[in-house]
This record gives C-alpha cells, structure tokens and sequence, in this order.
C-alpha cells in the first residue's frame, strides 16, 4: 500500500532532491488515530511523485496544499523531534 | 445554582437550547471542525459530539461559549440577558474575586497514564480545520503554570497541537503570563511544568483566556471563584507541584522542554485567518494524563465571528479589563465595547472628552500594557452620546465624525504574528501599529455656532414634544 505523508515549506524550491532529513506527518497509518503524528526521519525525497514508492504532500506555511505530491522513500526513523535551541532561531516574537 | 463543571452546562444549555447532542457518527478529522465552524457562523447552538470515529466513548463539544446566550448560562444569568448587562455583570463578579478551595480527590484523576503509557492519540483531538499544523488537542482550555520566583499562578489559553503521542506544541506569546513564566524558567534554564487542562468548568475558561494584568490583584482561580458565585475546587496534580480545577474533563501534564523549539501551526486564529507562519516554537514533553469517565474535549473553531474567543476573550474579558485599565489612568470614559465582529482587534471608547487628545491618551493607555498589545489595533473613540454596543450609532459616528484627515492617527507598536494585515516580516519580528478613528467633535468648536446639530429624535426636538409624540404614539396607529 502506497503511504502518504506531508511536509510543510515555505516554497517546494526549499526542498533538496535526494538524501534528506526532515520531518513528516503520517497520513494514512495503519492506526487512523496516529494520523498527522510527526517522524523524523532519514529519507530521499524527488518532485517526481513515481521515483520512490510513498508520496509526499508539500503544504505551504499557512497550510495551502501544494497541487502536486513529490515521492519519499523513508530509510532511517531517527526517533526524535526535529529540535532547534532558541539561539537558533531568529524570530522574536513568536 | 452555580455551574461548577461541563456536564452540569450541558444540561443547562438543554434546557434553553442552546445544545444539540449529535448521535451520528462524526470524524474528528475536519467533519467536527466543520460542523462547528458552521454553527459559529451561524450562531447556532452548541454540539455535542457523542459518536466519534476511533474514539467510543469518547465526546467533543464544540463552540461552549460562542454565543452571548450560553455566556449568560454559563454565569447563571437569565439566557437573554442583553449584552451590555453581561458585560457589566462579568466587570462586577471581576472585582468581586474568590478563593479557591483545595480538595483531595476529583473527578478528573478518574483515569490516569503516566510515563511510557502516555499517548496523546488516545484522545479524539479535532484536526479543527483544513490545513492546519496538527491536531489541536487544545482549542479552549487552560494552560496554568507557576512563577519560578513568586509561585503565582497563571491560568492561560494558549493553544497546543500534538506532535506524537507524548509531545505537544505550541505558541505562548511573550507578553503573556504565561510566556513571561516560561522567560524566567528559561532563564534559570529549568523545565517549566505545566498543566493543560481541558473542559474544566465554563467559567474557569472564562477567566484562563481573561488578559488579567499585574494591576488586577486577582488570579485565574480567584476570577473564577467570582464568575462563580463561590470557590473553583482544585486539586493537586499527579506529576507536577501544579494545582488544576478538579472538575475538568481531561488534564494534561509535563514540562516545557528548555531551550528546545519545534516547528508548530500554522492554525485558523480569532482573527478570521490562518496568518501566523509554522516556525519554531515551545515543545511539552507530556509526564502525565488523567481523565474523567467518558471525557467530553471541548474545541473552539476559531475562525470568523462569531467563536468563544469573540465572545469571552473579547467581549468579555478584554472589554472588562481595559475598562478597569482606563479608569485606573483617570481617562473620563462612560463605557468600553470590544465587538465580536472586531475579532478582538477592535475597542470602541465613549468618553466625556473634557480635554484634547483625550482619543490619543485612550490608545497610549492600552498600548502601554503588554498584556493589552492585541487589544485595540483600531480603536474608535465616540462622544458620550454614542452607544459602543450599538453598531450602527458607532458606524454613523465614524462616517460623519471622524475627519477623513485629522480624525485617523495612526501609531507604532508592538505586533501580533497573528494579524493578518501585517506583512510577514513584520509578523515575524513584532513589529505592528495601531490606528485611531477619533470621532469627538474638536473641544474648541462653538457649541453655538460651530458644533453641528444631532438630526435625532432626541436631540432635535424639545422635549415636550417629544413626550406628546410618544404619549400619542398608538393614537397615530402605530404598534
């Protein structure tokens, strides 16, 4: 069965084709009550949605969806939430 | 008989109809959000969700207090109180506050997960809208937490979305009391605890999304006592030096993780618009979740008016304290209105104006607050003659008051990243504005000679006339 799962980007020209980490939510796992749960995860990713076996959906940061899935082949569940320290980040008031 | 949980409101809501119980089966995956989106936009009555997919036994009830008629239930007010006499009584019972009483045992550690049994997909958290960053377990709630300095307590309502089954994210704001907990917190470079709880009683919900400043010596739970009538039980939490309502439906406990971000949002805010960008924000790790049998989650659709927020953050809360602000700075106000419709964006200010630039003091005032930041960002300040609660007098005071070039001033300030009018950038560093529509006619105006006359029933005929026409207003043969 072909999974499904989405990534949110301010522009799908953001994304890097091939070997990427990123965070994904689960759209159709095998427990509905898990969907949209985040995994971080090791995977190469392609705007073609037919080079890996599971499709990746791009929402933008206001959660427009991007009309056209990219594919995803997840190797490696890092087991974690993507976290960044606070210097990090430059935003300061949100 | 005060309205001490969620069950005792819906069975008052059934008496009034204010709340439909929906038996059909409904997805928690946007058909609920759906649905109460509708019924908000229509202000129709409450639901009550009581066959979820993936969650029997389960319930949702959406849009408690999305209208004025179930804030009146929920203060044990007459169901069609006017609006203006809620307000009022809600100004009252906030300087009227109680303290609260500790108990033992509650109803909401009827259940219990701790540790690696905690799971957050266990519970029927809506996706509320399309779209949206994940699944808002907490859409009308309160987020309490305590100053690692003075141990006081904050009770807000800052929403949070689950990450996986023991991570929650979300915004809290610094100028908040909340984010100002989490400053000193981080500070000192220790987890916050906190307590998310859900589906408490009305009026404690009420009082977590109040904007209670430092100058209204009341807390939370003393609000709530108030709201109330009489005390709000609490009861100590199970994982945390943390005391929650003991009548809530759901209570989630843990920490904020110190110095770790996760991207959070984007979620469909009170102002009508899903504007905040998905960036980086405050991740909770969850120790702890209890829950009443059969819990009721409450969500909020927030969105267009009218939701809850419009009504109680807004209309009741917002209003009251900045009424108290205004007085407390000796500004010569007659009344304050924040109108649903203005989203929380929108103060409407009547004053005697007995100095100029009395408008500009009203918006120096509230922008001074931190606590009042998202409050007013148009502020329409109207003579004495015109009723805030009363839309169209407002309108028609703006449209022939307001001098198109000398009555709008506008203002630097803080920013909100939920506005929608801002740019992006602006947005992400907090850089925003206010804009006054100053609709007071200039002191210095003869009233003879160059104050224009007020072309109404009452101001332009005497008022003897006036009692002849109404003494023989049937005589005419009108009703």
């Amino acid at each position: 069965m072909t999974r499904g799962y989405d990534t949110f980007c301010d522009t799908p020209m953001d994304l890097k084709e091939g070997e990427v980490t990123l965070a994904l939510r689960q759209l159709n796992p095998d427990d509905r009550r898990k969907k949209y749960v985040t995994r971080y995860v090791r995977a190469f990713i392609s705007p073609s949605p037919e080079a890996y076996e599971d499709l990746l959906w791009l929402r933008y940061q206001r959660g427009r969806l991007h009309p056209e899935p990219w594919s995803v082949r997840i190797v490696e569940e890092l087991g974690t939430l993507p976290t960044r320290r606070v210097a990090e980040v430059p935003l300061v008031r949100t | 008989m005060a309205i001490i949980d969620n069950r005792r409101f819906i069975t008052e809501l059934e008496k009034t109809g204010d709340v439909v119980r929906v038996g059909k089966e409904v997805d928690w995956d946007c058909e609920a959000g759906a649905i109460v989106r509708r019924l908000c936009e229509t202000e129709g009555p409450a639901a009550l969700f009581e066959n979820i997919r993936d969650y029997p036994g389960h319930r949702i009830l959406g849009a408690p207090l999305a209208t004025f008629r179930r804030a009146a239930v929920a203060m044990g007010l007459p169901v069609d109180t006017p609006v203006r006499e809620i307000c009022w009584e809600f100004e009252r019972r906030l300087k009227s506050p109680i303290n609260p009483t500790i108990v033992a045992n509650a109803p909401c550690q009827e259940n219990l997960l701790l540790g690696d049994a905690v799971d957050l997909t266990l519970f029927p958290a809506p996706m509320v809208h399309d779209g949206d960053g994940g699944r808002y377990i907490a859409s009308w709630h309160a987020i309490i937490t305590k100053d690692p300095e003075t141990n006081e307590y904050n009770w807000g309502m800052y929403r949070q979305m689950i990450h996986d089954e023991k991570h929650l994210g979300g915004l809290m704001l610094p100028g908040s009391g909340g984010g100002r907990h989490r400053a000193k917190w981080e500070a000192r470079g220790q987890p916050m605890p906190f307590a998310t709880v859900i589906g408490a009683d009305p009026c404690s919900m009420m009082a977590a999304c109040t904007p209670l400043p430092p100058e209204i010596p009341t807390t939370e739970a003393q609000l709530t006592g108030g709201l109330l009538g009489q005390p709000v039980e609490l009861v100590g939490a199970k994982t945390v030096d943390l005391e929650v309502p003991a009548h809530a439906e759901i209570v989630i406990e843990g920490y904020l993780v110190p110095d770790a971000l996760v991207e959070e949002g984007p979620f469909g805010e009170f102002t009508g618009y899903r504007s905040s960008p998905r960036v980086p924000r405050g991740l909770f790790r969850v120790t702890a979740i209890t829950w009443r049998n059969n819990p009721i989650l409450t969500m909020s659709n927030m969105g267009i008016p009218q939701d809850d927020s419009h009504v109680v953050t807004a209309a009741l809360g917002a209003r009251a304290v900045i009424k108290d602000r205004l007085e407390r700075m000796g500004v010569p106000i007659v009344d304050v209105y924040v109108p649903p419709e203005g989203v929380s964006n929108l103060v409407i200010v009547s004053t005697r104006k007995p100095y100029e630039h009395v408008a500009d003091n009203i918006v120096y005032a509230m922008s001074a607050s931190p606590y009042l930041t998202i409050y007013g960002l148009v502020t329409i300040v109207v003579d004495e003659d015109v009723d805030p609660y009363d839309w169209k007098q407002v309108v028609h005071a703006i449209a022939s008051k307001c001098h198109p070039l000398k009555g709008v001033r506008t203002f630097p300030s803080i920013g909100n990243p939920l506005t929608p009018s801002l740019s992006l950038e602006e947005r992400k560093w907090g850089r925003g504005g206010k804009m006054l529509l100053d609709c007071l006619w200039p002191l210095d105006w003869d009233p003879e000679t160059e104050k224009p006359v007020k072309s109404s029933f009452k101001a332009i005929y005497p008022p003897a006339l006036q009692e002849q026409v109404l003494g023989n207003w049937q005589e005419y043969g009108f009703e």
